[in-house]
């Protein structure tokens, strides 16, 4: 959002933020039909999320799009002026309870969340992977070859764009993950790794290929996870090991 | 107009023959391999002309078999439904309710982006 945003700009925050408080107050709502009553010390403060590009590859992102999906039926209620603003209310997700007690009483709904958090997770990595490997096609493709001013402009501004796009997946991985973390079992955490700013990096293979050092070069631990050997077919992959 | 596509084709026609001959030995030899291992190298092949023949879902023969991680959508759907068999209504409640949560938590991230 820059320093001074436009009158557009502005009535599409009011309105996220409208449709948003929507959400988070039928949440609450929903919250007391399956959670004890919690005090505001049994919930973990909403994170700061500080996952970013790596350094030598900072760009500022693009306006990142909320979803299309979401329902248009803005309906401006009046916030209180009181009231906290609803993309900063703690949600009472299972895995934002600390309470040892009230962990304990909600174990059906920890593992139901557990579930979910897994899904997040691969829907992240796999966006992630996709906008990487896009990111690293604009730079070979658009970025590298422009000549005038015109295309290094446009080929900027589809980096920007899907730089975006890079950090909102980052992020959402990074939310599961610490639900994980909090709820999750050692197995878990086996598969879904902590993600670092080094993972972020574009891929060298498709921007520099055939570069010197590029055997001894290591794709992020994400691009090689995949369904554990048991749930895959084993058929074909044992026609490979035999031949 | 044709005439300028005659020598790009025959340049395409050079480069093939030339990729056939130095794939051709080892091609064989993998052949050969995997008839020594009894692995089923006739149905592969009739697989093959089945698939030149008839396309369409025969094709999938030549697919990488990789199956992807199930998403948030399909792990719902699958709770959802093990849930409702349970025939008990608050099972299905909380998959719903914690989803809804998920989406709620991931537009606060969103508008919390757009305000940087």
């Amino acid at each position: 959002m820059p320093k001074k945003p436009t009158v557009k700009q502005q009535l599409k925050i009011a309105q996220m933020r409208a449709r948003l408080g929507k959400q988070v107050k039928s949440f609450l709502q929903a919250a007391n039909l399956f959670l004890p009553n919690l005090e505001e010390v049994d919930l973990m403060p909403l994170k700061e999320e500080i996952i970013d590009t790596p350094a030598e590859e900072t760009v500022v992102p693009g306006e990142f799009d909320v979803d299309d999906g979401l329902d248009d039926d803005y309906d401006f209620e009046e916030q209180d002026e009181a009231e906290i603003p609803s993309e900063v209310v703690d949600l009472p997700l299972p895995s934002n309870i600390i309470s040892v007690e009230v962990k304990s009483s909600i174990k059906s709904l920890i593992s139901v969340e557990r579930e979910l958090r897994k899904g997040q997770a691969n829907d992240a990595l796999e966006g992630l992977r996709v906008a990487l490997a896009n990111k690293s096609l604009i730079f070979s493709k658009d970025v590298n070859p422009s000549k005038t001013t015109k295309q290094t402009t446009r080929a900027w501004d589809s980096v920007r764009n899907i730089q975006s796009h890079v950090l909102a997946h980052a992020r959402s991985y990074e939310r599961a993950w610490e639900a994980l973390n909090s709820i999750g079992i050692a197995e878990d955490l086996l598969v879904y790794q902590k993600l670092n700013v080094s993972d972020l990096k574009t891929v060298k293979d498709i921007t520099m290929a055939k570069r010197y050092g590029q055997g001894s070069d290591a794709l992020a631990w994400f691009w090689r996870i995949g369904p554990s050997e048991d749930s895959i077919t084993g058929e074909w992959m044992q026609e490979c090991k035999l031949i | 107009m044709l005439f300028f596509i005659v020598p790009t084709l025959l340049t395409k026609h050079k480069r093939s023959e030339i990729g056939l001959n130095s794939t051709q030995p080892a091609f064989d030899e993998l052949t050969k391999s995997c008839h020594e291992r009894n692995l089923p190298v006739d149905a592969w092949k009739s697989a093959y002309c089945l698939a030149m023949d008839e396309r369409g879902e025969h094709l999938g023969i030549f697919d990488v078999n990789h199956e992807k991680a199930p998403t948030l959508a399909q792990i719902t759907l699958q709770l959802t439904e093990m849930k409702d068999n349970s025939n008990n209504n608050n099972n299905v409640n909380i998959v719903n309710w914690i989803a809804d949560g998920l989406k709620a938590e991931n537009d606060q991230c969103v508008l919390n982006m757009n305000f940087i």
